[in-house]
């Protein structure tokens, strides 16, 4: 088309926008100066206690190696939720054909010193629980938790959903681990656990 | 005394600051120092609607507009805008054409997202659809596809009339686009394939990124061209936010690519440095460059406040680039970072109510006109979502505020309005302008502009909402170490069903938009010779 | 404004602020931290899982950054202490993620270690949480009349298991699971010199 030809939409149109000399508003420059206050004020509360290198805000006990836990300070339920309720599930039912149930286990209710075992070191292959056989692999926990933690929770599963056995010591939590300390790998289901029972 | 360190510089960058943009209003740095001047054509003034009617819809909407009247406009000046237009108009049709082709791919992926939020097993045997794919697909289309080509086509478009001068090199900017789309459509076919970088907003591979930056770099040498040949003394208020924006994109494109640098935290940092300031010092920029030139023009009204302009610009050239860590409040990044973040997203609002107000003057007294012309419409509403989403965003950056919204739906909605409700808008309301001239013909159905808008609006209505509520509340329960994780998924289902319901519109509008656009092209429809208006005054019904 | 010069100087100095404060300043903060003692490289299996995490898209719906106990009761709900720079260290690119559509899982392998429960929680989450909205990504399993030597048999709960056939992990959702059983930031992050296990 000829440069020069100019459209109708061109014709129409008002001319392009330019600019006037208005100052800025009073109330504009009010508000430069009360966003700049805010800053400083912020910028002074903030946390200047955390080193760059551990993040915004950080508490710095949570950072650093807890002391060992006692009995008083560990709860059972926190470390099932935190540990066990994944494959367990909440109610303690497990899942039909893939996760045992805790909730009436003839395991849970059975010997401390069994459940102690078994969260220690896990479970590889066929297991029978109230007459239905699971195969599956529970991780061990020795690493993760030690005795009083694992007695917490052994203690909350042995005494919830309508389980009501006994608690499990510390203690006994202890020995088992002291017995098997050479073992290395899980239980291997019914075949080891079973003759414990 | 990180503080004190912190809290200096603070403090030393605004006195700078405010002396910079002092000097800039007072034209110390100008080779004359009279600053503002009025710099156009003494006679050229048009006519007070842009898709003007007849003479007689015209004389009804000047009852609307007092500044209108009936001069002829000045032929020289008439001549230099022709001129410019067909220097531009293939170029920019070529980049408003893939804008829209991308429109709807990501229109799409979004929505098949949005679906499988609530309904995780549809379409979960395909891979490539799979939610963390798709939702990337929807992302990237938008942002190096509908956005970038909208944006930077409008952008050609706008620079020589801006200038008074003609474009400069169209077909490099040709072959920028080519190389563009082409990187593109690689990038896109590579996370569908599960070949990503893993960061957000930068999955594309970086072997495919040289592409886009290759292209980008041609299409600003284009436009750098056309600056050095410019006719006009003073460069207006939308030549400084598209040359800026131009500038800064390559810049963060090329350093969050850059492979085999950046590590672990300061990764991070990084890479919400590139994520927030694709958004503030990419895409608002252009949208920003669209609204202070299509809003004046329309009205037939001069931008009234030079020295706010600058405020604006300046400022949030400054601020903007400097609230990316506001996206890892809590996060292992250090921690003075995160409250210079807060800090200046919250000094955005000096931005957003210096544009707001400028724009607001401009609007005084011709509020009707928002109900003819569909570029003001769409501009208008766009405008008001950028003071929305803008001040919202600076709020949400406040750690008692983030520390529920973080994590939850509630962003993605923030996210949504700003570049939604404010960058798109404004793109579609500047298209609406532009294709016109660039076909050198009328949209062929008034009417769908029409249904176009309010798909639009009730589509991103409904999905700020939903997903406003549906955060909130889901962040709500996930401070309450009481209730479940579990709980604070289940409650966002009706929000997220409500999300795909506003994404649908949205679609919807999208299609209605393109079907337009491809009507238009390819010269299907009535022939009209009036503008498109969404209510022609009485008397030109004839 | 009649300079593009002043424009362009202007707007590199911005931005270039902007870098110096987000990009350049935490690099030379952070480049020589050293992982903490507790935290292991990533071994050639879990590191192509972290791939696959990537090709899949989790980060956009799991963080992996607990956040301090005096803003978000994170530490609670059983995702670990709060992370610092150096438990990134063996990270590249970073996935701290900005959303929790999902939970948080900088620690899942603490939390979740049984790889019989990750794997078919990938298959079917719904399998083995009720409600779950996540995704499935049966496309990493391959179904089969029977399973050959060596391959992971995953087990589903009756209704999600395919009728006569068995459900077997490919090498990459053996490299996935492995990934986010390795994902355990438990050890202290800041290696006092009193700190005792």
């Amino acid at each position: 088309m000829d440069p020069k030809q100019v459209s109708a939409q061109e014709k129409r149109e008002h001319a392009d926008p330019h600019e006037q000399a208005m100052s800025i508003p009073i109330p504009i420059l009010i508000l430069v100066a009360l966003m700049v206050i805010f800053g400083i004020f912020y910028i002074l509360a903030g946390d200047s206690s955390t080193p760059p290198e551990y993040g915004d805000q950080r508490t710095m006990k949570d950072l650093m190696a807890k002391a060992a836990s006692t009995s008083d300070s560990v709860d059972g339920a926190a470390i099932y939720t935190a540990r066990c309720v994944a494959c367990h599930q909440a109610t303690g039912a497990g899942l039909p054909g893939v996760f045992p149930p805790l909730a009436g286990s003839d395991w849970v209710a059975g010997k401390p010193e069994v459940i102690a075992k078994i969260v220690l070191h896990g479970v590889q292959g066929t297991l029978t629980v109230n007459g239905t056989a699971f195969n599956g692999a529970m991780p061990p926990f020795k690493e993760q938790m030690n005795d009083v933690e694992i007695a917490a929770v052994a203690t909350y599963v042995r005494k919830s959903w309508g389980n009501a056995a006994p608690p499990v010591g510390a203690a006994v939590v202890a020995a088992a681990r002291t017995e098997t300390a050479s073992r290395t790998e899980p239980w291997k289901g019914d075949a080891e656990l079973a003759a414990m029972k | 005394m990180a503080t004190i360190i912190l809290l200096s510089a603070f403090i030393i960058s605004i006195v700078a600051l405010v002396f910079f943009i002092v000097a800039m209003i007072r034209g110390w740095f100008d080779p004359d120092s009279k600053g503002a001047e009025v710099i156009f054509a003494a006679n050229e003034i048009g006519n007070p609607e842009d898709p003007a009617a007849s003479p007689e819809a015209r004389k009804a909407l000047e009852r609307t507009s007092p500044e209108g009247d009936d001069h002829a406009p000045d032929p020289r000046e008439l001549e230099s805008r022709a001129a410019a237009d067909r220097s531009t108009d293939t170029i920019t049709f070529v980049f408003l054409s893939c804008a829209i082709v991308w429109l709807l791919a990501a229109s799409f992926a979004g929505l098949t997202a949005s679906i499988k939020m609530h309904e995780p097993d549809w379409l979960g045997a395909y891979e490539w659809l799979t939610f963390g794919r798709i939702r990337t697909l929807h992302l990237n289309a938008l942002a190096y596809g509908f956005l970038p080509m909208a944006g930077l086509g409008l952008a050609i478009w706008m620079l020589p009339r801006l200038l008074k001068t003609t474009l400069v090199g169209g077909q490099f900017a040709l072959l920028g686009a080519i190389l563009w789309n082409a990187g593109l459509i690689a990038g896109l076919g590579a996370i569908a394939a599960g070949f990503s970088d893993g960061m957000e907003w930068l999955e594309m591979p970086w072997q495919v990124d040289i592409l886009l930056v290759v292209g980008g770099a041609i299409v600003a040498v284009t436009l750098v061209l056309t600056l050095r040949r410019r006719n006009v003394d003073h460069l207006y208020v939308s030549v400084w936010y598209m040359g800026a924006a131009l500038f800064w994109f390559p810049i963060l494109f090329l350093v969050g690519n850059i492979p085999g640098v950046h590590f672990g935290v300061q990764q991070a940092a990084m890479n919400w440095w590139y994520g927030h300031n694709a958004l503030g010092l990419f895409f608002t920029p252009l949208a920003l460059a669209t609204i202070y030139y299509f809003l004046p023009k329309v009205m037939g009204t001069p931008v009234k406040s030079y020295a706010l302009s600058l405020l604006g610009f300046w400022t949030l050239a400054f601020f903007y680039g400097q609230v990316g860590a506001h996206h890892l409040i809590g996060s292992p990044v250090p921690g003075w970072l995160i409250t210079l973040s807060i800090v200046q997203s919250m000094m955005m609002v000096i931005p957003v109510f210096a544009f707001s107000v400028n724009q607001y003057y401009t609007m005084q007294g011709k509020l009707r006109m928002l109900l003819h012309s569909p570029t003001l419409r769409f501009l208008a509403f766009a405008g008001l979502m950028y003071a929305a989403s803008s001040v919202q965003g600076s709020f949400e950056a406040l750690r008692a505020i983030n520390t529920v919204t973080h994590f939850t739906h509630y962003t993605v909605g923030h996210a949504h309005l700003g570049l939604y409700g404010f960058v798109a808008m404004a793109l579609f309301g500047g298209m609406y302008f532009v294709m016109p001239r660039v076909m050198q013909r009328e949209w062929p159905y008034p009417k769908l502009i029409l249904v176009h808008f309010w798909l639009s609006v009730a589509g991103i209505g409904i999905y700020f909402i939903a997903l406003t509520f549906g955060g909130w509340f889901q962040g709500m329960a996930m401070l309450d170490a009481t209730r479940p994780f579990m709980e604070s998924v289940t409650l966002t289902l009706p929000y997220l069903k409500g999300r795909s319901i506003g994404g649908a519109l949205m679609t919807l509008a999208h299609v209605v938009f393109a079907a337009h656009f491809v009507a238009m092209v390819l010269r299907l429809g009535p022939a009209r010779d009036a503008p498109a208006l969404f209510y022609v005054p009485k008397g030109d019904r004839a | 404004m009649k300079s593009e010069k002043v424009l362009i100087a202007g707007a590199l100095v911005m931005i270039g602020i902007a870098g110096g404060l987000l990009v350049v300043i935490p690099f030379i903060q952070l480049k020589d931290i050293k992982p903490p003692k507790g935290l292991k490289p990533y071994t050639s299996s879990q590191q192509r899982g972290r791939e696959e995490y990537i090709k899949q898209g989790c980060v956009y719906c799991h963080s992996q950054q607990p956040r301090d106990r005096r803003q978000a009761p994170d530490a609670e709900r059983g995702w670990g202490r709060p992370s610092v720079a150096g438990d990134y260290y063996y990270d590249r690119p970073h996935l701290l993620g900005t959303m929790r559509t999902g939970p948080d899982l900088l620690n899942i392998g603490a939390r979740q270690p049984s790889l019989d429960w990750h794997l078919g929680h990938l298959y079917q989450p719904r399998a083995y949480v009720p409600g779950s909205i996540m995704p499935p990504y049966g496309f990493l399993f391959d179904v089969k009349e029977k399973a050959d030597p060596g391959e992971r048999v995953i087990s589903l709960p009756p209704d999600f298991a395919p009728k006569g056939m068995v459900v077997v992990a490919q090498p990459r959702a053996l490299d996935l699971a492995n990934y986010l059983i390795a994902l355990d930031r438990t050890y202290p992050a800041i290696d006092a010199p009193e700190a005792k296990r």
